[in-house]
């Protein structure tokens, strides 16, 4: 009680709010322009922790972690492009929610479950941090190879329209991810010869130009002057809470899932995103709704996306082994001021540790405050004509393409997959499965070769490891169920028509 | 052109790209290299699979009973968004980022049929000086090429 007292003492100071205040509100914006993201914000703020106290330094940085990644379901609302790969599966619905003409209330669902999702982790990160993260440390390359195939089973709930496009899509994505240097051998693959495909394809170059640039070729070739009479609906509007109680069960599942993949270092926002995504759309009473505007789409990828912010703390904070790239910075942070994330900062410093997490919570809401304020600014800029908006952004896809690595390679990616994504959009591929399949590759195939080093070359030995079999079972049925569910309902609706 | 037109054309699409790099992929001569050391093995499933699912994307055309006609778009202006965005993207590099923005918004905004040249200036001055600055200053990024005078 005394360590929990010391640490609300230690955030309630005008330095550690302000910073909590500054960091989520600029986290939002920079999060909002696409190409920027989490990872450039944190380390932008690296430099300010040397004269900041430590406190309002892990304020900061929790504050920016949080705000960046809520940030990028702004621009993936309202103009279809996500401002982070984490908020990819936010456009699926989100968008045409907004282009229904409702995009205060998709802002207010996404500020809403963002909020939310990040204060559930917030308090599972409290309680169960030492315990998760010895959960954590049970997943092995088997392991993750087994989670790699069930995540991968994402594709087949996103492209149930058309299994074999989105099969299609998948492997495209898969294979791209390839391009590059061999993670295991050192070997190029199919980099023909090529000095900057040797490094392989970046992911956000990739994901702005097939979802982004890809948007802008397709409106300029679709344009619809009726449809942007309805994109008027400006500012920020709560979800009621009949709405919020009816779906409580999506927000709280996706959060579980969101900490849970949080706590494996390695996977990240985007994949947890992604998976709640696809367990939403697999087991929602709405799920024919989802990518029409269907609030559980979004509720689903953002919050899982914003517990990831917590999620990836516990292995970070308990075993010192960063969550994520955006961890791993954090963590590079939290050693310049003299602590040493491990099992003991739990026993060293505790008070430190309650600390963050009263911080978390406390980052949680100042961002829905934001999120609140901020959006009706942001959404006047559904009111600029569509040519100016559209060239509008692709400026900004071009200077925040430019800005990772000041690399005119990382622009043609940027073109090639925008024109790839217009041409697979145009003949009904879907394109989610493409990220899905571009951000799973490289924890599948290593994950794969090393647990075959492992087992010597015996994929049957992979059966051997229980938690490996259960996600493989686990990972049979969710490809299966789907179509054992179609049929059965489809012969109780026959069946009906019959009686009738 | 019909869906079916279309899809069987994305099959061939499909089916020659993924059996040419399959084709390329045995050049990296690991034939005799257990899977676990095996950087081609990957791919070359990969490459399979995608061949396999390109035949029944194929083959499926052919059964499709129904052949649905695909909605119709405004190619000149899509071919006016290519052209330019290839244009930009190219000259953002090669001429930098203020001259390369500052014909871009103009010209796109004007040949997509915004016809307000008053905003279309502000617009182009304000978000050429307002990204510069923004991304130099606070963000500590420099656009390529000339840039704008900054007072530290």
């Amino acid at each position: 009680m005394e360590m929990f007292l010391s640490a609300v003492q230690m955030l309630l100071t005008y330095g550690s709010l302000l910073a909590i205040l500054l960091g989520v509100a600029s986290g939002i914006i920079i999060g909002a322009l696409p190409g920027l993201g989490a990872v450039l914000a944190i380390t932008m703020a690296l430099p300010l922790t040397f004269v900041l106290p430590k406190e309002a330094s892990i304020a900061l940085l929790l504050g920016l972690y949080c705000g960046s990644t809520y940030g990028g379901s702004i621009s993936a609302i309202l103009i279809n492009t996500p401002g982070t790969p984490a908020s990819a599966a936010t456009v699926l619905d989100g968008y045409p929610m907004a282009r229904a003409g409702h995009a205060d209330l998709a802002l207010g669902w996404s500020t809403t479950a963002s909020a939310i999702g990040g204060i559930i982790a917030a308090l599972i990160l409290a309680m169960a941090a030492p315990l998760l993260a010895k959960v954590g440390l049970l997943f092995g390359p088997v392991e993750y190879f087994a989670l790699g195939l069930f995540a991968l089973t994402c594709i087949v709930s996103v492209a149930r329209e058309d299994i074999v496009k989105g099969l299609l899509a998948g492997l495209a994505g898969l294979f791209i991810a390839v391009i590059g240097q061999d993670p295991l051998t050192g070997d190029m693959r199919f980099d023909f010869g090529s000095f900057d495909l040797a490094a392989g394809v970046g992911l956000v170059p990739f994901l702005v130009g097939l979802f982004a640039l890809s948007e802008v070729f397709w409106r300029m070739a679709e344009h619809d002057p009726k449809a942007e009479a309805k994109i008027m609906r400006a500012g920020f509007r709560m979800p009621g809470w009949s709405e919020l109680k009816l779906r409580a069960g999506v927000l709280l599942k996706s959060s579980l899932i969101g900490t849970w993949i949080g706590t494996l270092p390695g996977i990240g926002a985007t994949t947890a995103a992604m998976v709640s995504y696809a367990e939403a759309k697999r087991t929602s009473p709405r799920r024919d709704k989802f990518g029409t505007g269907e609030p559980d789409g979004i509720i689903a990828s953002e919050s899982a996306n914003n517990a990831v912010t917590a999620g990836a703390l516990i292995p970070t904070l308990s075993l010192g082994v960063p969550g994520d790239p955006i961890t791993a910075v954090m963590l590079g942070a939290l050693t310049l001021q003299g602590i040493t994330p491990g099992p003991r900062l739990f026993t060293e410093s505790g008070e430190l540790v309650i600390f963050i997490f009263i911080a978390l919570v406390v980052a949680n809401i100042v961002m829905f405050a934001c999120g609140a304020a901020l959006a009706p600014l942001f959404t006047r800029i559904l009111r600029i004509p569509e040519p100016l908006m559209m060239t509008c952004v692709v400026v900004l896809i071009a200077l925040g393409t430019y800005s990772i690595n000041s690399s005119s390679f990382d622009l043609l990616i940027v073109f090639i997959s925008g024109v790839a994504g217009f041409l697979l959009r145009y003949n009904g591929f879907p394109l989610p499965p493409i990220v899905i399949g571009f951000v799973l590759c490289p924890m599948i195939e290593q994950s794969m070769r090393q647990g075959l080093i492992i087992t010597d070359n015996s994929f049957l030995a992979f059966f051997s490891y229980p938690i490996a079999l259960g996600l493989f079972v686990v990972t049979l049925l969710f490809l299966v169920w789907p179509f054992i569910r179609d049929r059965w309902e489809k012969s109780k609706a026959t069946k009906a028509d019959n009686v009738s | 052109m019909t869906k079916r037109t279309l899809d069987l054309a994305y099959a061939a699409a499909w089916l020659a790209g993924a059996a040419a790099l399959l084709w390329a992929s045995f050049g990296l001569q690991f034939e005799n290299t257990p899977i676990s050391r095996n950087p081609a093995w990957f791919p070359q499933l990969l490459l399979t699979l995608m061949l396999i699912a390109a035949a029944v994307l194929a083959v499926r055309s052919f059964i499709r009973t129904t052949a649905t006609p695909i909605t119709s778009m405004r190619w000149q202006a899509l071919a006016v968004t290519l052209l330019i965005s290839a244009l930009y993207l190219a000259a953002f590099v090669s001429v930098g980022f203020i001259p390369a923005t500052v014909v871009l918004i103009p010209l796109m905004s004007w040949l997509l049929g915004f016809r307000r040249p008053l905003v279309i200036v502000l617009v182009t001055a304000g978000m050429t000086i307002g990204l510069w600055y923004a991304f130099t200053l606070l963000l500590n990024v420099t656009p390529p090429g000339p840039g704008l005078p900054v007072f530290r």
